[in-house]
């Protein structure tokens, strides 16, 4: 099960000089970005896009630190402003698909055709509404717990796993399954 | 004895959990029809979703993107201090230029625009951070709900602040009309028309659509 427990101690944060914050910025950074990305290239399905999200969503995080306030574990925090920052882009993705053209034919160029499989799940999972798409990521692909996936999205247990349950079985609709 | 939540909770981390706790769930599915249907689903996409959390943890991470997301973000953090200063100097700019009284409505305009703008950019960008990742500070609002209720909020935002702006541009045209376009500056208005105009149009065309797709998309039934 992944493990969003916070290793970064806010307060230090704040009473540390310019050079100490931007070692951690930078810590937090290699921590959590293999994460990031993951989450935004399952709810986007293009690798190029996902980097641009992902680094959208670092730099909101590093403007939003001094506000975080350690109120959520910083994993749970950064997971949301993926989740956001990706919804922004996949609706101006739809309404204009020539503004920022996934280019996953020139990042893939040199991809086993094994991925033929990814793509067709990634383009299913795609097709999902996003709350739907969103906890399908965090559980069952990231691994999350029903209870840190519901910390994230603000919302009890139970939708967690009726929305998960849901997508499920959209998915397997889709696939044929 | 388990509930349905604790089962289906261990449903999803099915391969990960101890024989005994496996023997729990099938004893537990054996009287509850929701549970077993809850599994029955979960291992017929099991396999696929297994599948791409491997390959996507097998995916190359850049690490040198830090350094590009530290010039951008410092980049941004310049563009915001620019902007206040530039807002603070429109202000007193104004303000000096009338204690003069030789506050033309031209000046007086464009310092007024310049100063909203600034502000207005200043605003956007230090925002960022609590408009993507506001925590829930007591809310009993889920965090979709919160994310519609900004969305709403950008709209309505948008479509005042358009709207003021189409005002201000018919109020300038129809005094450069009345007064027969008097030379320079109805050139300078003209120009500032034009770029304020263009705003408007971006905001009706481009950023309106987009926030409101954005709200259908996380409205979308579930």
């Amino acid at each position: 099960m992944q493990n969003l427990d916070n290793p970064f101690d806010w307060s230090l944060y704040l009473s540390s000089s310019v050079a100490e914050k931007e070692k951690m910025a930078q810590a937090m950074f290699t921590q959590h970005y293999p994460l990031v990305y993951r989450l935004a290239y399952s709810l986007c399905g293009h690798e190029a896009e996902a980097q641009d999200i992902a680094q959208d969503v670092f730099i909101a995080a590093l403007k939003g630190l001094s506000t975080f306030r350690g109120e959520a574990k910083l994993g749970t925090w950064l997971y949301r402003i993926t989740t956001r920052i990706t919804g922004r882009h996949l609706a101006r993705r739809a309404r204009y698909p020539w503004v920022d053209a996934p280019i996953d034919h020139v990042a893939n160029h040199d991809r086993a055709d094994a991925d033929i499989v990814t793509k067709e799940l990634v383009q299913a999972i795609a097709k999902l509404s996003l709350p739907l798409r969103t906890v399908l990521s965090l559980v069952a692909i990231e691994g999350l717990s029903h209870q840190v996936a519901a910390d994230v999205l603000d919302v009890p247990v139970g939708t967690i796993w009726s929305r998960l349950h849901n997508a499920r079985k959209q998915l397997a609709a889709q696939l044929g399954g | 004895m388990k509930n349905c939540h604790d089962i289906k909770a261990q449903i999803d981390h099915f391969t990960q959990i101890s024989q005994q706790q496996r023997q729990d769930i099938y004893q537990h599915m054996s009287t509850c029809q929701e549970c077993a249907e809850y599994k029955a689903v979960a291992d017929s996409t099991a396999d696929l979703l297994g599948s791409l959390n491997t390959t996507l943890k097998q995916m190359p991470v850049n690490q040198q993107i830090y350094q590009q997301v530290n010039e951008r973000s410092k980049r941004e953090r310049r563009l915001t201090f620019i902007a206040m200063l530039m807002m603070v100097t429109s202000v007193l700019a104004l303000l000096w230029f009338y204690s003069q009284n030789s506050l033309t409505l031209v000046g007086g305009i464009i310092l007024a625009d310049w100063a909203v703008g600034s502000a207005m950019v200043a605003w956007w960008s230090a925002r960022q951070a609590t408009k993507f990742a506001g925590t829930s500070n007591g809310s009993s609002e889920g965090f979709l709900s919160r994310w519609a209720k900004d969305l709403r909020q950008q709209i309505t935002f948008t479509k005042m602040i358009a709207s003021i702006v189409s005002l201000e541009i018919g109020f300038v045209l129809f005094n450069l009309v009345r007064d027969g376009f008097a030379a320079e500056q109805s050139v300078v208005l003209l120009i500032v028309n034009a770029v304020l105009a263009i705003g408007v149009i971006y905001a009706f065309t481009i950023e309106l659509p987009a926030l409101k797709n954005e709200l259908l998309l996380i409205s979308e039934a579930s």
